[in-house]
């Protein structure tokens, strides 16, 4: 069933919503909160000059309500200071980083949904058996390690000692160099493809995937144990015995229907699932110098580089805030009952 | 939830052995953070404020069961005296999630209307920032530490408690015997802490209660990206930060703090299943008996 | 003797649950003819549902048939693998539950359900022509706009309207025998009258062997040949309508026609059964109604009463009748 246009337009007016309540929230955090929100933009040693021209930039000197409309006018048009660490606007730091990023969530978040939704599933049919308990007890295991040490233990074991993956950088310079490799997208796995240069893509491909793996296992855990918890609700659920006594086959009902009741409130949580496998991505990229926004935001947490570090917050706040919706929206194209 | 739901769910957890294992670690772990410091081997090593510079690096023996760290300290006490901290953080984060977000939901669920929306709104907001992101926002505007760390996730896990308690009280606020109080006139504070709260508060108070092995993860996070509790303390994820410039010649630093975690948080996890399941009256009917449909 | 379609002999399903064994249903028994209709009629609990449940074979997961025979078409199912069992549902018997808005899947209309049950039921393929036949049975259930039913997700529908829908589903497949589990129950009082006027104009015109559980003895007297009395899971009295009815045996049963209210009676306080149902994980010795029977002797709560034919085709289980 399609969504209506109304529909999308009252969640697109939402996000506009939602947007603008997380840069008040940003901005109560970053100048409402701190006695002396100057000495934490003026950089790790600074200056009285540089706390001078602080209070400036920041219209300290002003009203706070002046203050606020300064900062919002500030994000809107793009002007989202300069970073003490790289002296770049943190805007254009933080989209040069995106892509990185992106490929490496997108390919854990893909790795972890298509194995926790299935295995969720068949958990909840081999009810209380073996395989049951061995998926119960990977998920939550999957849901309870820190991610960074992990990330810490995959590399020492995986690319230290057995010397099988690289334990870092997303792809080899010299094979760029003598391959004479362009990005387009940013999107190494994307672009050697498209170039058909498949020795990037393979020396790529080598170096995400311990970095892509570690990252899986939270919203792998969080996709399998969801599916196996709703999966054993709806297996019990009237409407699934009515269709069993009806007389459906077992399969149709288990593959067509229940499969689809079990989905429709997995994927309303992947956006949450999301949400963790991108600030899993803050520590991951740190350990595996992967130049993403992760590593940005952490090198940035590290020096106290505090512009860079609100911009990288609102930018994957905002890019959240954006996941959810298209979530909903396919939730709501899934479960007509769905309703603003 | 009543006490009658507790039996049961306890019942359950007996007859299903990996819940059982999570209550273990649960019961194992407050054991440990209420004895820590009482019962770590080397004391002035567990607090940080010694260096033996002799017994850098020392791999797990006997006499150092996790090792020594690149000061020398005690690993295995330093371990241990962190569960002490977890336990804080943990109990810190969900009780103050707590004082802030029960009063919320329970007076936008009472007085519902203009009011309420609009405070629901506001807990909506928080809860459009991804786990984690808003506590490092605030952890670095208001500094590291452990208070701080405390503050810092609390305030990004209210908006859960508090739409938990709102659902609750919408329900209960129905009921007649609110209504009779409300006839009788009672005072609508009255009504709230004392006739609605005390049926509203078990579920969200068991669900914080599970919740705290999330929390230590997310202090976890806060310490090794540099925004949590400060050095010396041996908060679990700051002593796998400690190891990790000397991970390739002492792995065990990193390791065992790590391995803690997560034992600790499976167990909070387990658990939670196991209860999470129990709660709900259907499930409750088939987990006896497991025959195909 | 032609062959009956529905014969249920000395049926016993037993609960198996965190807080004990609850002993459902015992000893039960009784068969249903080509267009006879039987109400099994009891409090909640007693255990009529676990018994049409059972005949469909959707029992929940903790549920256990210890003992006895399920003869639908001279095959006890109780007997067959699950594969063989999906053959049976539908085709040779089919259910109607008590809330019609549960039954439906809430993500798929109404024509995707029904039309699903046609296609892996009658084998047809083409989907012209199972939309055809799916408008079809609609039509048959009364529904006035078969069309939009077809089309409608189970909550843009009213309870009636989904009714009518379940036993369109249900009789689409053209089954032998119908469970119809407490029907009306959930809906209004002018509803409830349509629903059972259809159920006996579909018995009628189908041939159907129509099982209808209810807590109702009014609902009862309207819809039935024969009544099955129960009570904790164990059977009373059973006979033919007119005979329980007019001539009550069991102490039971007589106070449960006492219950009924009734019009013409001046208007007095309603009438109620004192004590409650029994512990069914603690079953009393004896007979399970001694504890709330006004007529109760000391036999009764020593000794359970065998079930013995006093009139031809009227059984009672009590001390007070003997062969």
């Amino acid at each position: 069933m399609p969504v209506s246009r109304e529909y999308i337009v009252k969640r697109l007016i939402l996000l506009v919503v939602v947007v603008f309540g997380v840069l008040i929230i940003t901005f109560i955090i970053t100048r409402v909160i701190p006695a002396h929100p100057e000495l934490l933009w003026a950089g790790a040693h600074p200056t009285e000059e540089q706390i001078e021209k602080a209070r400036e930039q920041l219209h300290l000197n002003d009203p706070i309500y002046i203050q606020l409309l300064y900062y919002l006018r500030d994000f809107l048009v793009g002007d989202w200071g300069v970073s003490w660490r790289t002296r770049q606007p943190v805007l254009s730091d933080i989209l040069s980083a995106l892509p990185a990023t992106l490929e490496l969530v997108t390919t854990a978040f893909i790795i972890a949904i298509a194995l926790g939704i299935p295995l969720g599933a068949l958990a909840a049919l081999k009810r209380n058996t073996w395989v049951d308990h061995v998926i119960r007890i990977v998920s939550v295991l999957g849901a309870s390690v820190p991610v960074f040490w992990l990330a810490l233990i995959f590399q020492l074991v995986f690319s230290s000692w057995l010397g099988i993956l690289p334990g870092a950088k997303r792809v080899d310079e010299f094979i760029v160099l003598e391959t004479g490799f362009k990005p387009i997208t940013g999107f190494i796995l994307l672009d050697s493809l498209l170039e058909g240069n498949f020795a990037v893509f393979v020396n790529a491909l080598h170096h995400i995937i311990l970095p892509a793996i570690v990252l899986a296992f939270y919203p792998f855990g969080l996709s399998a144990r969801m599916t196996r918890a709703i999966m054993t609700e709806v297996l019990n659920e009237l409407y699934t015995r009515s269709a069993l006594a009806w007389g459906l086959p077992r399969r149709v009902v288990i593959y067509k229907y229940a499969l689809k009741n079990t989905l429709a409130p997995v994927i309303a949580s992947l956006g949450l699932s999301f949400g963790y496998t991108i600030i899993g991505a803050f520590m991951v990229e740190l350990i595996f110098v992967w130049p993403g926004i992760g590593l940005y935001a952490a090198m940035a947490l590290l020096s106290y580089d505090y512009p860079a570090i609100i911009g990288s917050i609102v930018l994957v706040a905002i890019f959240y805030t954006v996941i959810n919706m298209i979530v909903d929206i396919i939730h709501a194209i899934i479960d007509p009952r769905v309703k603003l | 939830m009543i006490p009658e739901d507790i039996r049961v769910i306890f019942k359950l957890i007996k007859t299903n052995p990996v819940s059982m294992a999570g209550l273990v670690i649960v019961a194992a772990f407050l054991v440990v953070g209420l004895l820590a410091p009482f019962i770590t081997p080397y004391p002035q090593d567990a607090w940080g404020d010694v260096y033996h510079l002799d017994q850098r690096y020392q791999p797990p023996s006997w006499a150092h069961p996790f090792g020594t760290d690149e000061m020398g300290r005690d690993m295995f006490s330093r371990v241990i005296l962190g569960a002490r901290f977890s336990l804080i953080i943990a109990v810190g984060v969900v009780g103050l999630a707590l004082i802030i977000g029960i009063p919320i939901g329970l007076i936008a669920g009472y007085l519902g209307g203009k009011i309420g929306t609009t405070l629901m709104r506001i807990t909506d907001m928080f809860l459009a920032f991804p786990p984690l992101l808003l506590a490092i926002a605030l952890a670095a505007t208001i500094g590291r530490g452990l208070t701080n760390t405390i503050i810092a996730l609390a305030i990004s896990w209210w908006p859960w408690y508090t739409r938990l308690i709102y659902v609750q009280v919408n329900s209960i606020k129905t009921l007649p015997y609110v209504d009779a109080a409300r006839i009788v006139g009672v005072h609508p504070l009255a009504i709230m802490f004392r006739h609605i709260l005390p049926n509203a508060l078990t579920p969200v108070t068991v669900q914080a209660a599970l919740d705290m092995g999330s929390a230590i993860l997310e202090a976890a996070g806060l310490s090794f990206l540099g925004v949590g509790v400060t050095p010396p303390t041996p908060e679990w994820g700051l002593l796998v930060t400690e190891g990790w410039s000397s991970i390739n010649i002492a792995w065990w630093i990193s390791l065992f703090p790590g391995l803690a975690i997560l034992i600790t948080v499976l167990g909070f996890n387990l658990l939670a299943d196991a209860v999470r399941e129990a709660g709900d009256p259907r499930l409750r009917r088939i987990l006896i008996v497991g025959r195909k449909l | 003797m032609s062959m009956k379609p529905l014969v249920v002999e000395n049926l016993t399903i037993h609960y198996y649950t965190l807080e004990g064994i609850v002993k459902a249903v015992r000893g039960v028994s009784f068969s249903v003819d080509k267009g006879e209709s039987v109400c099994l009629v009891g409090e909640s609990g007693s255990g009529k549902s676990t018994i049409g449940l059972a005949i469909v074979g959707a029992l929940p997961a903790n549920a256990r048939v210890l003992s006895g025979k399920i003869l639908v078409n001279n095959v006890d199912i109780l007997e067959l693998s699950s594969k063989e069992l999906e053959k049976i549902r539908g085709r040779s018997v089919s259910i109607i539950f008590q809330d019609p808005a549960a039954s439906f899947n809430p993500l798929f209309t109404v024509g995707q359900m029904l039309s699903d049950v046609i296609r892996y039921k009658l084998g047809i393929h083409d989907k012209e022509e199972l939309k055809k036949k799916a408008i079809e049975a609609l039509k048959n259930a009364g529904l006035p706009d078969p069309e939009r039913v077809y089309n409608s997700y189970p909550h843009e529908l009213s309870g009636g309207m989904l009714q009518r829908a379940a036993i369109a589903v249900a009789l689409s497949t053209r089954p032998d025998i119908l469970i119809a589990d407490e029907p009306t129950t959930m809906l209004d009082v002018t509803l409830q009258a349509q629903i059972l006027d259809l159920l006996q104009e579909l018995r009628r015109k189908l041939g159907l062997a129509l099982v209808f559980i209810t807590h109702n003895l009014g609902v009862a007297a309207g819809v039935c040949d024969k009544i099955l009395v129960i009570y904790a899971g164990a059977m009373m009295e059973f006979g033919p309508v007119d005979e329980v009815l007019v001539n009550p045996l069991h102490p039971y049963t007589r106070k449960l026609i006492e219950c009924v209210p009734r019009s013409s009676v001046r208007v007095g306080r309603l009438k109620y059964i004192p004590g409650s149902l029994p512990d069914l994980r603690k079953l009393p010795p004896g007979c399970v109604f001694a504890p709330r029977c006004e007529e109760a002797m000391d036999i009764c709560r020593e000794k359970e009463p065998p079930l013995i034919e006093v009139k031809p085709g009227h059984f009672v289980a009590c001390h007070k009748y003997k062969r």
